[in-house]
């Protein structure tokens, strides 16, 4: 299995290679620079060239390419031109609050999958089956942002339970008790509309797995030595559907980090997916660069977790 | 996974006995006949046409100009006799545009999705029914492809098109779009390609172009179809997204992101619930509808787990 891991992330690095050149290529065709914008009305033209010459904007872009890959091997990103910070600070402030409201959203987003799953497929064809099914359409129809929306609506504007958006209120000291039950305040709301819009998937497999584990020999050997239906249940069916679900963790994990763009722009949460909005429209693309490569290489890293826990909770399956 | 569910779901309703005939049923009578079976999907094929023939005679009638003149004398006001759904604002009629900004939705969302189909189509009958090389050098493009963050390239692309429109809009969605449909594509070609009506086709020295698209996709084309009815409510939902992101249409072209854009304005959406409601509802009722008449025609195209 490790020397699997290994290749896998071998692999990776030509792709790295070929979408920071992308990447680059792509940021270099964008109107702009790091000049446009803040010029300063006492600045005069001439030294804005002067400027321009002396940080290499006319310079082909293979050697502009070069530098920045020589920088970045050093783990040099480059610098926010609008936050005036290196990237790799700005993104790792930002990455923390991405990170922390996608395993809320993860934890919520198992718990319901899990508890719904269970009662669809253990109740099937029946009432509660029949309202969880009715559950998972609409929740495949809903877009995230007119939940997000109408829960705002409700819950932050009529009933003022939750906070309409940001992470934290700036009255708190960082570090301090009040400040962390804060958070996680603003949390709840943006987690829960993630949480309930993603579980469709963990739902509907349960559901299948246990309907298909139902009719299976070995449940049918358990009855028929006379073991109790609830028995039968928590340690025969529950035990053999639940452990695929832990696979598709590493996706759904890799998918929030990167897939929480709309989530946080509704909830105007400080996360990775704002900073990436605002970059584009800052024209900040060292950020932007950093970024995109940030989220294949989780995108990859995710799946390679996945086939991970794979193997480990199930030794059916080993990855070749 | 899926299949498992239909299946089950419906084992213990009885199956009709069907008529003996000589032909098969098309495909498009079965799902006319799983559509009639199933109320959800014949309401959600209803209401779905009505909104198309709706939102297409209103647009029609909708004045293109009109709807984007600002007059501030007519600014939110609330839906009226005169407004239906009242005015934004710039003093604009909300009905005008939701009819506008649906027709713009619908379209770039049946472009993406029968564009992504076409090619998909091409390349992954081409990888799958080749084999060996061209399919290894295909494969390994789609997989670098597909590690791809997509939504976020879009989003690049579309702040560097200078004049993007509707046309511009739907390449960017297509130009990565189309990526899963070829590997689902190649997938079931590949299937095909070692059953025996190819082979005897090839021996028969029937051209390899013609095997593949008249032989083999017919075969696959029930796949197709159900894979790209549940897409359509997917673009939709991106679409309407990016849009709504400001990635996505212009903001003077309405579309459904536009209008619940509204709602970003506190304001608008604590007390002008007319100016982002409607849109927002709308899609919803599309997507539900879209999903619904896909689940039918999922089961017409598994003959396990068809109802009828």
């Amino acid at each position: 299995m490790w020397k699997t891991i290994v290749r896998r992330i071998l692999i990776l690095i030509p792709q790295i290679f070929i979408i920071s050149l992308l990447v680059f290529l792509l940021a270099n065709f964008m109107p702009g620079d790091a000049l446009t914008g803040k010029i300063d009305p006492n600045t005069s033209p001439a030294r804005l060239e002067e400027l321009r010459q002396q940080w290499g904007y006319y310079d082909p872009w293979y050697i502009k390419y070069g530098r920045w890959l020589g920088n970045a091997l050093q783990g040099d990103l480059g610098e926010s031109t609008a936050y005036k910070i290196p990237v790799t600070q700005l993104i790792g402030e930002r990455a923390m609050n991405t990170f922390w409201l996608s395993l809320v959203t993860t934890i919520l987003m198992y718990i319901i999958g899990i508890i719904l799953g269970i009662l669809s497929g253990r109740y099937n064809e029946r009432l509660p089956d029949k309202i969880i099914v009715f559950y998972t359409f609409i929740a495949l129809a809903m877009p995230s942002i007119i939940f997000g929306l109408i829960n705002i609506f409700v819950f932050a504007f009529k009933l003022k339970w939750f906070p309409m958006g940001g992470s934290v209120d700036v009255k708190y000291i960082a570090g301090t008790l009040p400040y962390i039950l804060n958070r996680i305040y603003h949390m709840i709301l943006p987690a829960l509309t993630g949480a309930l819009l993603y579980t469709v998937g963990i739902i509907q497999y349960l559901r299948s797995e246990i309907i298909d584990y139902k009719i299976s020999d070995f449940v049918v050997t358990a009855r028929s030595k006379g073991v109790p239906e609830k028995t039968v249940y928590s340690r025969h069916i529950f035990r053999n559907a639940l452990l695929p679900i832990a696979s598709s963790m590493g996706y759904e994990i890799a998918f929030l980090l990167s897939g929480s763009i709309f989530i946080e722009n509704v909830f105007s949460y400080p996360g990775m997916g704002n900073l990436f909005l605002e970059s584009i429209l800052r024209r900040d693309y060292a950020v932007v660069n950093a970024l995109i490569i940030l989220f294949a290489v989780l995108t990859v890293l995710g799946t390679l977790l996945s086939d991970i826990i794979m193997s480990i909770v199930d030794p059916r399956i080993r990855i070749k | 996974m899926e299949k498992n569910k239909e299946k089950t779901a419906h084992s213990t309703k009885a199956k009709a006995i069907p008529k003996a005939s000589s032909q098969p049923p098309s495909f498009a009578r079965l799902v006319w006949k799983e559509i009639l079976h199933d109320k959800f999907a014949l309401v959600s094929f209803i209401l779905f046409l009505a909104i198309m023939f709706t939102v297409f005679i209103g647009s029609t009638y909708a004045d293109a100009g009109e709807a984007v003149k600002v007059n501030l004398r007519l600014m939110n006001l609330p839906p009226s006799k005169e407004f239906p759904l009242g005015t934004d604002a710039s003093g604009r009629d909300m009905l005008t545009q939701l009819f506008l900004g649906a027709r713009n939705s619908i379209l770039i969302a049946f472009g993406v999705t029968i564009l992504c189909g076409i090619i998909g189509i091409f390349v992954g009958l081409v990888s799958g029914f080749y084999g060996g090389r061209i399919d290894n050098i295909i494969m390994r493009i789609l997989d670098f492809l597909a590690m791809l963050p997509t939504l976020m390239l879009i989003i690049v692309i579309v702040s560097l098109v200078p004049k993007y429109n509707v046309f511009t809009f739907i390449m960017v969605m297509t130009a990565f779009g189309w990526i899963g449909k070829a590997r689902l594509i190649r997938a079931k070609t590949l299937q095909q390609s070692s059953l025996d009506y190819v082979q005897a086709s090839k021996t028969l020295g029937t051209k390899n172009i013609v095997i593949m698209f008249r032989e083999v996709l017919p075969n696959i084309a029930s796949l197709i179809i159900v894979n790209l009815t549940l897409n359509l409510a997917a673009n939709m939902g991106l679409e309407t997204g990016l849009t709504f992101l400001g990635f996505g249409l212009p903001f003077n072209t309405p579309s459904l992101g536009t209008l619940i854009r509204y709602a970003s304005i506190p304001e608008n959406m604590q007390k002008r619930y007319w100016q982002w409601l409607p849109a927002s509802l709308l899609i919803v009722v599309m997507m539900l509808c879209i999903n619904f008449v896909g689940q039918a025609v999922k089961r017409a195209a598994d003959a396990k787990q068809r109802v009828v």
